[in-house]
């Protein structure tokens, strides 16, 4: 059996018999489909507007995209400064762990009085949970170098900016990808917050509408959309690792065949 | 002789009032041009320490240390720790090019000369290669490679072989011995084995431990070249004795030892 069919599998024998079981149950139960809908049903909803599914996919998807971007940049611009500036630290950081106890819904709602109905908030919702895994991990990458490394470049005679540039980077890279694809995998849960607190489009607004209507099998078709929208984005981050840092997976692997 | 590192008076410490800790005590020590020096202690004596400072990378506390006759020393020698140090993001050639990089040559050209001496080195095709993807070996001599090239023939050599395994490592040291009477390098080297002291190397100084002071200087007047049976000799033996008693002051020689200095 091939590598890729044996990691492939399990994870999709899994979640066929997942699916099968539900569908057997909602026949063997004789289950209200407007409230325990199958998967087939399910299935169907998602392909019943089709061009509706599309265009809300596609808000979401930009205010993910942006929101993530951005809280990538902010993360990593802090990661730096609280890496190397010790006023920063110890004034920033406490403050950046609170911010983070504080219910992202109750900050979306004040974003809608400010911002209104517009992309912004729900971006900005975005922002506010990408920032943070990828800020932490900018920190503990930049503080993952080995010193004689740096001493070794110092021999050469570099200067500061060259040792960052040519080791720090390097080094903190594989941790900001980490940090990242944390960031990826929550950016949908901010953007659909963030259409919760009012919103003309995109898929959490579209959930909120089926759902006040009871059509419990477009809910669930939404939320697929959702979590395809999820994995992919997770999925196109991890690609741009790979190609980013190839030498770092190809140690990793060596390092599992020994 | 023209001295490429002179060494003068050089004294060390770390900390201060009751925490400070002497490391070097007025060592005196010279490389000439094309020489082999050895610096033989206990771990810990302080041995990387006068390395540090000859790199630039530390002032001493007294004394002066000279490269080539200035005290502008950072950037000067190639320096290579046990560790190989070499960058897992970087393939092999950019590696081995990298203090040349650093030090203002064009990429292309740094490049070239990095191919250059793999190939020298028996790391011809590897060059593309990643860290992860060659022995411990060739890690090694890719290292000692980057410092061949950064180091403008002055080479601190930190116990480079004292990661490998035994056998790995007296081919190593034949091979370095043949790299080096190829080359015009002046290499100071730092181990904690006598044999490997003596097989290397033009001088040989033996430090006490902390705070470290050199307190035997042995010429090896050996022939060269050295192949791996001249450690068997009556006279490799000889020397092997003396810098034991030194290494070793408390302890007692023991009778074989002896018979071997006596024949």
């Amino acid at each position: 059996m091939p590598e890729w069919l044996k990691k492939t599998l399990p994870p999709l024998v899994f979640g066929l018999l997942i699916i099968f079981g539900w569908e057997l149950l909602t026949y063997v139960t004789n289950a209200d489909p407007r409230i325990y809908p199958a998967p087939s049903e399910v299935l169907a909803a998602l392909l019943k507007h089709p061009a509706s599914m599309f265009r809300n996919a596609k808000i979401t998807a930009l205010e993910m995209v942006l929101g993530f971007v951005l809280g990538a940049v902010i993360g990593i611009a802090l990661g730096i400064l609280l890496a190397y500036s010790k006023v920063v630290r110890s004034a920033v950081y406490p403050w950046l762990i609170v911010s983070q106890t504080v219910p992202i819904p109750a900050i979306a709602a004040v974003l809608v009085i400010w911002f209104g109905f517009s992309i912004v908030p729900k971006v900005l919702v975005v922002v506010l949970i990408a920032f943070f895994p990828v800020a932490v991990s900018t920190v503990d990458g930049l503080k993952a170098v080995d010193p004689e490394m740096v001493q070794l470049m110092r021999t050469f005679g570099a200067s500061r900016a060259r040792i960052f540039r040519e080791v720090r980077i390097p080094v903190a890279l594989p941790h900001i990808f980490t940090g990242a694809k944390v960031a990826a995998a929550f950016s949908v849960l901010g953007a659909v917050f963030g259409e919760w607190v009012g919103a003309k489009g995109g898929l959490g607004y579209l959930l909120l509408l089926k759902n006040r209507a009871v059509n419990t099998d477009e809910v669930f078709a939404i939320i697929l959309a959702l979590s395809v929208l999820g994995v992919g984005f997770f999925g196109i981050i991890v690609l741009i690792e790979r190609l980013t840092i190839p030498w770092y997976h190809k140690a990793r692997q060596l390092e599992g065949a020994q | 002789m023209e001295e490429r590192i002179i060494v003068s008076n050089v004294s060390k410490g770390f900390g201060k009032g009751d925490a400070r800790v002497e490391v070097l005590d007025g060592l005196d020590i010279r490389v000439g041009r094309h020489h082999f020096v050895s610096l033989l202690g206990p771990s810990g004596c302080g041995k990387s320490t006068l390395f540090n400072i000859i790199s630039g990378l530390m002032e001493p506390s007294e004394g002066t240390a000279l490269v080539d006759g200035s005290t502008d020393r950072l950037g000067t020698c190639g320096y290579m720790q046990q560790k190989d140090l070499l960058m897992p993001w970087k393939r092999i050639t950019d590696n081995v090019a990298l203090g040349l990089i650093v030090k203002g040559t064009p990429r292309s050209e740094a490049r070239r000369r990095a191919e250059e001496i793999l190939e020298r080195f028996g790391l011809g095709g590897f060059g593309h290669r990643y860290a992860s993807e060659i022995s411990g070996g060739m890690r090694q001599r890719a290292a000692l490679a980057r410092t061949f090239l950064a180091g403008d023939d002055v080479l601190l050599l930190d116990e480079p072989f004292g990661a490998l395994d035994s056998l790995t490592r007296l081919q190593m040291q034949s091979w370095l011995l043949d790299i080096w009477q190829q080359s015009a390098a002046s290499i100071f080297f730092i181990t904690h084995d006598v044999d490997e002291a003596i097989r290397l190397s033009d001088r040989v100084h033996v430090l006490s431990g902390r705070p470290a002071s050199v307190v035997l200087t042995l010429e090896i007047d050996l022939p060269r070249p050295r192949p791996y049976e001249t450690v068997l000799t009556p006279e490799f033996a000889a020397l092997k004795a003396q810098a034991i008693r030194y290494l070793h002051p408390d302890e007692q020689a023991p009778m074989q030892l002896e018979a071997i200095r006596d024949a």
